[in-house]
């Protein structure tokens, strides 16, 4: 029995959890690739055109597991704990598959704490499909989720130490799904490291402190979990870098909001706010990459050009 | 011989060229179409400067390009500077008006604002998804009014009534303008609210949420108009600044640039016999099927770009499409 996973959206925030989970029951997982151009266009083929360009590639890679795996594994999670929420288009997606591939097998178990369906009563019922008993189940999640606990304070433990050191730092503030993915994050986090500035990640940081951090700020909860996590992250490390960078997709209704919030209380560091859709405008990016690499050098550097100009 | 610098600004519209001294001033100048061949636009641009040069008198002896086609004729020229635009205009016109603190720009396809302050760039915006308010609506705007653009500010300004025209979006602003010409409103009051119609859409586009200080300068193409200018003054309550070179600002940023630069070499502004070549090849080894650019140079390989990965080198496809 293969389980495919799609490598995008969620994936993102459970990579660890989840690859861990299936090995420990002995079933065999395929990963998609990273997202490439061929995935990109079965996504956008497959999709309605509001839909945001994050999830037109989930449903590329969805398209591209089907003839590769016996199940794909799409969960329907609708928040982490009571009101920490994620967005629609991340808890419609086992819908969204369904109805976009309806011959397609997919493996799904729905989170909902609202309703008390906790994480680790979804593994079960996960478990329970595949033909797995429920202590079985419960053992192999406990410590899948432990593994991927570990995994992640060491991730932060590793920022922690980079932004430590000396020379130029960023901060970038975007979803997983959207830093991490070969089509979108990867080509904008290359060009700094290549230049020289380390790179850092505003979801880096451990839940709970991010929520205390965002809602310390803010006064009151923030209704989206993911951007909680990131303004967290945000305040948690913002003195500690030279300048943020915003990575969205076209449309995403909680970036709109949020990056709006992010510019107006970053006023003492250089904002850099990039919106990739479906287009391929690179062009563009790498005018904006540059141009904020200049300002960056500059302010850390000394005054090289303003000596020439005068 | 004295020491001087080429700076090369190649848009998507026009095609510039500066040469200056040692004192940041512009002693040869070139303003052509780019007319969709930059190599050929900078080969007229050469030509042109060269004439206008005193080369008994001054020496090349560093290049730099900006510009959308800056990667290109870079590498053709073998330029010691390739910026950006946005760093290059900031240069350029901290040369000018070395206090200013606002650049406002707003080309044929694109807009900006720099914030600049001791003399370093502090913050920047460009137009994101949207190109409404910019050079190329007012163009579209004026053919369809039937208009020169010339003749579109001396219009714009004789009117005692702008007329009100949504600022949002290019299909709403250009709707409401017919809308307007049907309700018989005079030509003047529609192309004064138009040139009002692109000052708001500049604010609430990339100028939302920057504090424009003065002293403010207006660049690019739109800056030539000044109606749109004194709209900009009328909004903002500070005096704007346009300088007659305001064309050549991002050339003039690049040459400054090259002034900088430790290294010097020995630049030759006769390219007219050489041979540039570019071939665009679909890699197609994997999924990604880059696009991969070639730049020749009389027939040899200058280099080559658009790859995402080291495949297209090893897979035979370099060394065949390319003689060496």
């Amino acid at each position: 029995m293969k389980i495919g996973i799609p490598r995008a959206l969620q994936y993102y925030f459970y990579d660890d959890l989840w690859v861990a989970f299936f090995d420990n029951l002995g079933f065999e997982t395929v990963l998609s690739p990273p997202t490439n151009k061929d995935i990109v266009k079965k996504g956008i083929a497959n999709s309605i055109d509001e839909a945001c360009f994050s999830s037109k590639i989930f449903i590329g890679h969805v398209e591209h597991l089907l003839d590769k795996c016996d199940l794909v594994f799409i969960p329907r999670i609708e928040n982490a704990a009571i009101r920490e929420e994620y967005c629609t288009r991340i808890f419609g997606l086992y819908d969204l598959a369904k109805n976009t591939f309806p011959q397609a097998n997919l493996l799904n178990a729905e989170v909902n704490y609202l309703f008390r369906k906790r994480e680790s009563n979804a593994f079960v019922e996960i478990g329970s499909i595949l033909g797995v008993g429920e202590e079985v189940s419960m053992e192999a999640y406990k410590n899948a989720f432990e593994l991927s606990q570990r995994k992640k304070a060491k991730k932060i433990a590793k920022q922690e130490q980079l932004l430590g050191e000396d020379g130029l730092k960023v901060l970038v503030f975007s979803h997983a799904y959207n830093t991490y993915d070969a089509y979108i994050g990867k080509e904008i986090i290359g060009y700094f490291e290549n230049n020289n500035i380390k790179v850092a990640y505003a979801d880096l940081i451990d839940d709970k402190e991010a929520q205390q951090l965002a809602k310390e700020s803010y006064g009151k909860r923030i209704y989206w979990k993911i951007s909680a996590q990131l303004i967290g992250g945000l305040l948690k490390y913002k003195s500690q870098v030279d300048g943020v960078v915003l990575i969205s997709t076209f449309p995403c209704g909680p970036d709109s909001l949020f990056n709006e919030l992010v510019i107006r209380v970053t006023k003492d560091k250089p904002v850099l706010s990039l919106i990739i859709d479906e287009l391929d405008a690179s062009a563009g990016i790498q005018t904006r990459l540059e141009s904020f690499t200049d300002i960056l050098e500059v302010m850390g550097r000394g005054e090289r050009w303003k000596l020439a100009a005068n | 011989m004295e020491k001087a610098y080429l700076g090369i600004d190649i848009g998507s519209i026009s095609t510039k060229g500066v040469v200056i001294n040692q004192e940041n001033e512009i002693i040869a100048d070139s303003y052509l179409w780019t007319s969709g061949h930059p190599i050929n636009a900078v080969k007229n641009v050469l030509a042109e400067i060269s004439r206008k040069l005193d080369t008994s008198r001054y020496k090349v002896v560093n290049a730099g390009t900006t510009g959308s086609a800056r990667k290109l004729i870079g590498v053709a020229l073998g330029a010691r500077v390739v910026k950006n635009e946005i760093t290059a205009h900031a240069v350029g016109t901290l040369a000018v008006v070395p206090g200013v603190r606002t650049i406002l720009e707003i080309g044929g396809q694109d807009s900006k604002i720099i914030l600049v302050n001791n003399g370093v760039v502090m913050d920047y915006a460009m137009n994101t998804l949207c190109a409404a308010g910019t050079g190329s609506f007012l163009s579209s705007q004026a053919k369809r009014l039937d208009l020169e653009l010339d003749d579109f500010a001396d219009l714009a300004l004789a009117s005692a009534n702008p007329a009100k025209i949504a600022a949002r979006c290019t299909v709403f602003a250009e709707s409401d303008l017919v809308h307007k010409a049907q309700m018989g409103y005079s030509k003047a009051d529609i192309v004064a609210g138009l040139c009002r119609a692109i000052v708001l859409n500049y604010l609430n586009n990339v100028g939302k949420g920057k504090q424009i200080k003065a002293p403010v300068v207006f660049q690019g193409g739109v800056s030539k108009n000044a109606a749109v200018v004194k709209e900009f003054e009328n909004e903002l309550q500070m005096p704007v600044y346009v300088d007659p070179n305001g064309h050549l600002m991002g050339a003039l940023g690049v040459a400054v640039l090259c002034k900088a630069e430790q290294e010097e070499s020995h630049f030759e502004l006769d390219i007219a016999d050489i041979n540039f070549e570019t071939k665009g090849i679909e890699c197609g080894n994997c999924p990604n099927n880059c696009e991969v650019i070639n730049v020749l140079r009389n027939g040899e390989l200058l280099d080559s770009w658009g790859n995402k990965c080291e495949q297209y080198y090893n897979s035979g496809m370099f060394a065949s499409s390319v003689p060496r």
